[in-house]
C-alpha cells in the first residue's frame, strides 16, 4: 500500500470518529435550537425538526423585561470574576512556581483545595457573608463568591502554563536590573498571554453559568445573572417549554461567539 | 490653583450626592417577594396594580422577583441576616413551618380588625392560623380536576368520562388493550411534589385522612384509603406510559398534547398551559371533569371525591422595615376586586369568585370539593416518604399494604407515639 | 560583584504576590466553612446556632443506611464521571493529534460545545432526548433509561462524562502538543511501530496529567448536584440518590444541623482524595523543575 493509501484510510477512520463525537457533542444543542424553533404545539412531537419554525419564543423571551438587564448583569460578572480572576491567578501562580517561600506546599493546597467544599452546603454562610459586607444584589457579591470556586482551578491551571516559561528568558531580558515585578510584567506576562487566554475562558464560562449562588444573592435587575432568569421560567404554575429553550440558546451565544472568534487564540494557548 | 478648584469639585459633588439621597429618604418604599413572573400578563397586570397603589397612598412597592421554590429558603437567610422584606408571598405548605421558626410578623389582632376574614373559603383562615395566632392572608389555592382525552375514549367505545376510580381503573385497561402506543393513564412520579400532592387527590377521594381533628393522632380511616390509594397507583402504572417513573407533570402534559393518554389528573395551572400547549384540535378533545369519586358512603350520602389544595399566601416577616406601610398593602392587596383581577388560579376570597376572569375556568376546577393537603412541621418528612413508598409500590418491591403500614409508622413516630 | 537582582526579592513583595488569591480564597471561604462546621454540632429548624447536641447528627448520619448508600452512589458517579471523561478525552485528543488534515481547530472546537453549555439545560435537553415516547434518541433505543432503578445512575453518568469530555479533551490535547519529538524520532531508528512508541513513550509522558485530569474531575463530582437534581431529583427509588441530593433533602426537611453534618462528611472524604491530588500536583507542577 502506498504512503498516500495509508495516510488516506486513517484519515478517513480518524474523521469518521471525530464525526461521530462531533455529532453526539453537537446534538443537544442542535435539539435545542430545533426545540426553541418551533411553535408550542409542535413541541410535544418527536421529529428533530420543526415543520412550521417560528420565532414566537423568542420574541417571548426578549418581551420579559429583565432579560436585557439579566445579560447586561451576566456579562459584567463573568467578565470581572474572568479578569480579576486571571490576574490575581496570574500572580499567585508566578509566585508559587518561581519564589521560595515558607510555607509553600501549604499555601498552595490550601489555596486550590478550596474550591472543593460544595457551595450548596455554604449557601446560608456565604449569603451571611455578603449581606454583612454589604453586596447583596451587586455585581461585586457574586464576583466574589465566584472567585472562590474560580481562583483555585485558574490557579492550577496558569501553573502549568507557567512552568513552561524558562527561568532564563527573564534574567536574560532584563540585565540592566529592572524591578523583579517590572519583569514580570513587561516579560512574563506576554509570553504567558495563550496561558492567560485559556484561563480566562474557563473561568468565564464557569462564571457565566453558575445558578445557586445568584439566586441566593440577587434579588432585582440590579444584578440578577441569565441562569437565574432562566430558572424563572420554569415557574411553579407554568413551565414555558419554548420560551425557556429559545432562552437558553440565547445564553449561550455570547459564549459560542466569543468561542468562535476568539479559537485561535484559545487553540494557540493550548497547543503551545 | 488645582486643589481649589478639586475642592470645589468635591464639596459640589457632596451637595449634589446629599440631595440625591434625601429625595430618595422622601417618600416610603416597601420591599415585595413575589415568585418569578409566570408570564407576561402577570408582570403587567401586578406592576400596574402595584403601581395603583402608590398613587393612591404614595407608598411605593419595589418588587423583587425570585425564583419559586427558593423564596421561603431566601427568606430565611435574609430575616436571619436582619434584611427582611416588607412582603413576601410564600406557599402554603411553607407557611406552617416559616410561622413556628419565628421568621413571619404575628398579624391576628390586624387581620381580625381590618380583614373580613368571613369571606375567605373554609379553611383558609385555619391554614394561615399557628397555635391560634394568625401569621398571613391567604391569596390563592388550587384544586385539580380529571383531564380526559375523549378522542381516545370514543375510540374504544367509552363515550362518558369515568365518574369512579374503579372506571378509571376499568378504562385505562380498555384503552392499552385496544390501542397500541396510546396510554390509558398519565403519572409523574418523576417529580416528588407533583407525585405526592396527585397520590394524596387519591388518597382523599377513598375516604382518607391525615390526622384527627385535634391533630394528635394518626386518623382511624389512614390505613385502609392509604392501601387503597397505593394499590390503586400499583394497578394504574400498567396502563401508563414506561417512563411514569421519570415523568413529571410537564412530560405528562407534552404526553397529552402529543395524544398519548387518555387520562391525567392536572392541576389548574396545567390547565393554562394546556391553552399554550395544545392544538386547537386537541383542546376540543379534552374534558375537564371532577375528580372521580372513590369511596361513597351509603349511611351519610357523602361521595368522596376530593382533590388536596395547595396555594399561596401573602405574609410580612419578622423585623419587615415598614411594618405599617406593608400591612396597608397587604389588606389592598387581597382585597376582592384586586384578588379577582390579579390571582392566576383560584382566588382564596369566595366574593372574587365572581370576578369575569375566574368565568372561563372549567367548572370541576371552581367547583371540585377541596380539601386542605397536609400541613404542619413534618410535611417534607411524609412527602417524601410517600414518594419513595409510591416508587416502591410501583417497581413492585413493596406491596400496598407494606407502603400505607411503612408511612402510618413514621407519622406516629412523627406524632410523638 | 554584581549581586543578581534575583536572589533578593524582598519578602514583603514576595507574598504580595499571593496575597490576593489567598485572601479571596481561604480568607473568603474560612468563615462560611466555620460556620457550616459549627452548625453540624447544633440541632435547629432555622439555621441558626440553637441547641447544642455534640455529636448527635453524626451518630445519626452514620447509623442511616442510605446515607452510606448515597455515599457508595457518589463514589461510583465520580469514577465513572472521570475515568469516562478522561479516556474518551484521550482518544478524541490522538484522534484529532494524528489528523493529517486542515481543521483541527474547527474539530476541537465544535467538541467543546458541551462544556459551554450549563448544567441546568443539559439535564433539561437531555431528559427530553432521551424520553422512550418523546425523545428523539428514546425512542430509538426504546428504553426508559431513567425510570429503571438499574440503569439510571449509569445514564446520568454518562450525560454527565459527556459533559466533561471536552475538559479533558483540552487538557490532553495540550499535553500532546508538549510531547518531545525526538524519544519518537529514536524510536522509529530502533523499529518500533506505532502501538508500541504510544504504549512505552506516550502513556508514560501523559500519565501525569491524566492522572491530575481524572482526580480532579473525581473530587468536582463529589460536589455535584444541579444535574442530578435536575434529571431525576434523586430516584427512582434512590437510585441517582448521591450525598448532595441527600443533602438537599436534608435542607428540605428543615433539618439544616444534619445536613451541615452530611456535608462536613462529604468533605472529608472528599479530602482524603483532595489531599492525594494536592500532593501530587504540587510535586508536578512546582517541584519539578
Amino acid at each position: 500500500m502506498t504512503k498516500r493509501r495509508k495516510r488516506g484510510i486513517k484519515n478517513a477512520v480518524l474523521l469518521l470518529i471525530l464525526a461521530t463525537a462531533a455529532i453526539v457533542a453537537l446534538f443537544p444543542f442542535a435539539w435545542n435550537v430545533c426545540a426553541s424553533l418551533k411553535p408550542s404545539w409542535e413541541l410535544a412531537t418527536r421529529t428533530l425538526f420543526p415543520r412550521q419554525p417560528t420565532l414566537e419564543h423568542y420574541r417571548a423571551f426578549f418581551q420579559r423585561a429583565d432579560v436585557l438587564a439579566a445579560f447586561r448583569n451576566s456579562l459584567i460578572v463573568s467578565g470581572l470574576t474572568g479578569a480579576l480572576g486571571t490576574w490575581f491567578a496570574f500572580l499567585a501562580g508566578y509566585g508559587l512556581v518561581r519564589f521560595e517561600m515558607a510555607g509553600k506546599a501549604v499555601l498552595f493546597q490550601s489555596i486550590v483545595g478550596s474550591q472543593f467544599i460544595p457551595l450548596s452546603s455554604l449557601m446560608l454562610p456565604f449569603y451571611l457573608l455578603v449581606y454583612r459586607l454589604k453586596l447583596l444584589d451587586t455585581w461585586w457579591g457574586l464576583v466574589l463568591v465566584y472567585l472562590v470556586y474560580c481562583l483555585p482551578f485558574a490557579v492550577w491551571l496558569l501553573m502549568g502554563f507557567l512552568q513552561k516559561i524558562p527561568k532564563e528568558v527573564e534574567e536574560a531580558a532584563c540585565i540592566d536590573g529592572c524591578s523583579r515585578f517590572g519583569a514580570v510584567i513587561k516579560i512574563v506576562l506576554p509570553l504567558a498571554r495563550p496561558g492567560l487566554f485559556v484561563t480566562f475562558s474557563f473561568v468565564w464560562i464557569k462564571a457565566w453559568q453558575e445558578y445557586l449562588a445568584a439566586i441566593m444573592l440577587t434579588s432585582t435587575d440590579r444584578a440578577r445573572t441569565l441562569p437565574v432568569v432562566l430558572a424563572g421560567l420554569q415557574s411553579q404554575v407554568s413551565f414555558q417549554f419554548g420560551t425557556i429553550m429559545a432562552g437558553v440558546v440565547i445564553a449561550q451565544l455570547p459564549v459560542l461567539i466569543a468561542f468562535v472568534l476568539l479559537n485561535r487564540w484559545f487553540l494557540k494557548g493550548i497547543t503551545g | 490653583m488645582k486643589t481649589r478648584k478639586v475642592y470645589w469639585l468635591s464639596f459640589l459633588m457632596g451637595v449634589l450626592l446629599l440631595l440625591s439621597g434625601a429625595r430618595q429618604a422622601a417618600g416610603v418604599t416597601i420591599r415585595w417577594w413575589v415568585w418569578m413572573w409566570d408570564n407576561p400578563w402577570q408582570q403587567e397586570t401586578w406592576t400596574a396594580s402595584a403601581q395603583a397603589f402608590e398613587q393612591r397612598t404614595g407608598i411605593k412597592v419595589q418588587i423583587e422577583n425570585v425564583v419559586w421554590d427558593q423564596i421561603s429558603d431566601k427568606l430565611r437567610a435574609a430575616v436571619i441576616a436582619g434584611n427582611p422584606p416588607d412582603v413576601v408571598m410564600i406557599l402554603r405548605s411553607d407557611t406552617y413551618w416559616l410561622a413556628e421558626a419565628g421568621l413571619l410578623s404575628d398579624l391576628t389582632e390586624l387581620a381580625k380588625a381590618e380583614i373580613d376574614l368571613a369571606d375567605f373559603r373554609p379553611g383558609t383562615i385555619e391554614d394561615v392560623t399557628v397555635n391560634g395566632r394568625i401569621y398571613a392572608i391567604p391569596w390563592r389555592r388550587d384544586g385539580y380536576a380529571l383531564a380526559v382525552n375523549t378522542e381516545i375514549l370514543q375510540k374504544v367505545g367509552i363515550l362518558y368520562p369515568p365518574n369512579t376510580l374503579d372506571e378509571v381503573k376499568a378504562y385505562a385497561a380498555r384503552v392499552v388493550e385496544a390501542l397500541p402506543g396510546v396510554y390509558g393513564w398519565g403519572m409523574c412520579l418523576g417529580k416528588k411534589h407533583a407525585a405526592f400532592y396527585r397520590w394524596e387527590n387519591v388518597f382523599y377521594s377513598y375516604g382518607g385522612d391525615w390526622l384527627t381533628p385535634d391533630g394528635k393522632s394518626v386518623a382511624p380511616n389512614f390505613l385502609e384509603a392509604a392501601t387503597k390509594a397505593f394499590a390503586f397507583h400499583a394497578e394504574m402504572a400498567k396502563y401508563a406510559p414506561p417512563s411514569a417513573l421519570q415523568d413529571t407533570d410537564d412530560d405528562v402534559l407534552r404526553l397529552a398534547a402529543a395524544g398519548k393518554i387518555a387520562m391525567w389528573q392536572e392541576h389548574l395551572s396545567g390547565w393554562r398551559q394546556a391553552q399554550g400547549l395544545f392544538t386547537p384540535e386537541m383542546l376540543a378533545h379534552v374534558q375537564w371533569v371532577y375528580f372521580p369519586e372513590g369511596k361513597f358512603d351509603p349511611a351519610t350520602r357523602t361521595s368522596y371525591r376530593y382533590t388536596g389544595t395547595g396555594g399561596w399566601n401573602i405574609a410580612i416577616p419578622k423585623g419587615a422595615p415598614n411594618f405599617q406601610a406593608a400591612w396597608e398593602f397587604v389588606k389592598y392587596w387581597t382585597s376582592p376586586e384586586n384578588m379577582g383581577a390579579c390571582v392566576l388560579t383560584l382566588p382564596a376570597r369566595i366574593s372574587a369568585m365572581e370576578h369575569p376572569r375566574i368565568a372561563a375556568i372549567p367548572e370541576a376546577f371552581k367547583f371540585g370539593a377541596l380539601k386542605p393537603t397536609l400541613t404542619g412541621p413534618f410535611v417534607q418528612d411524609i412527602r417524601t416518604l410517600v414518594w419513595e413508598q409510591l416508587q416502591a409500590v410501583v417497581l413492585g418491591t413493596v406491596t400496598p399494604q407494606k407502603a400505607a403500614e411503612t408511612v402510618y409508622a413514621k407519622l406516629n413516630e412523627l406524632l410523638g407515639k | 560583584m554584581e549581586r543578581s537582582v534575583w536572589t533578593v526579592v524582598r519578602p514583603l513583595n514576595k507574598y504580595a504576590f499571593i496575597l490576593p488569591a489567598v485572601l479571596l480564597t481561604v480568607g473568603s471561604i474560612s468563615y462560611p466553612f466555620i460556620y457550616n462546621l459549627l452548625l453540624s454540632f447544633y440541632d435547629t429548624k432555622v439555621g441558626t446556632l440553637d441547641r447544642f447536641i455534640g455529636f448527635s447528627n453524626y451518630r445519626a448520619l452514620f447509623s442511616s443506611s442510605p446515607f452510606w448508600e448515597a455515599v457508595l452512589r457518589t463514589i461510583a458517579f465520580s469514577f465513572g464521571t472521570a475515568i469516562g471523561a478522561v479516556i474518551l478525552g484521550l482518544v478524541l485528543a490522538l484522534c484529532i493529534h494524528h489528523l493529517d488534515l486542515p481543521g483541527k481547530t474547527f474539530l476541537l472546537g465544535v467538541l467543546f460545545v458541551p462544556w459551554v453549555m450549563g448544567f441546568v439545560e443539559s439535564g433539561i435537553i437531555a431528559r427530553w432526548v432521551l424520553h422512550p415516547v418523546l425523545g428523539t434518541v428514546g425512542q430509538l433505543i426504546n428504553k426508559a433509561l431513567l425510570s429503571d432503578p438499574r440503569t439510571a445512575l449509569a445514564t446520568v453518568t454518562a450525560v454527565s462524562v459527556w459533559k466533561h469530555i471536552p475538559f479533558a479533551l483540552v487538557t490532553v490535547y495540550a499535553a500532546l502538543q508538549a510531547l518531545r519529538r525526538d524519544m519518537y524520532e529514536a524510536a522509529m531508528v530502533d523499529g518500533a511501530n506505532a502501538w508500541q512508541a504510544f504504549r512505552n513513550i506516550t502513556i508514560p509522558q501523559l500519565r501525569p496529567i491524566l492522572f491530575a485530569t481524572g482526580l480532579l474531575l473525581v473530587i468536582w463530582q463529589f460536589g455535584a448536584f444541579t444535574l442530578i437534581a435536575v434529571m431525576t431529583e434523586g430516584g427512582p427509588l434512590h437510585a441517582t440518590e448521591i450525598v448532595t441530593v441527600y443533602i438537599y433533602d436534608l435542607f428540605e426537611a428543615r433539618s439544616f444541623g444534619k445536613a451541615a453534618a452530611a456535608s462536613v462528611v462529604l468533605f472529608v472524604l472528599a479530602c482524603i482524595l483532595t489531599v492525594a491530588y494536592l500532593k501530587l500536583e504540587f510535586k508536578r507542577l512546582v517541584e519539578a523543575e
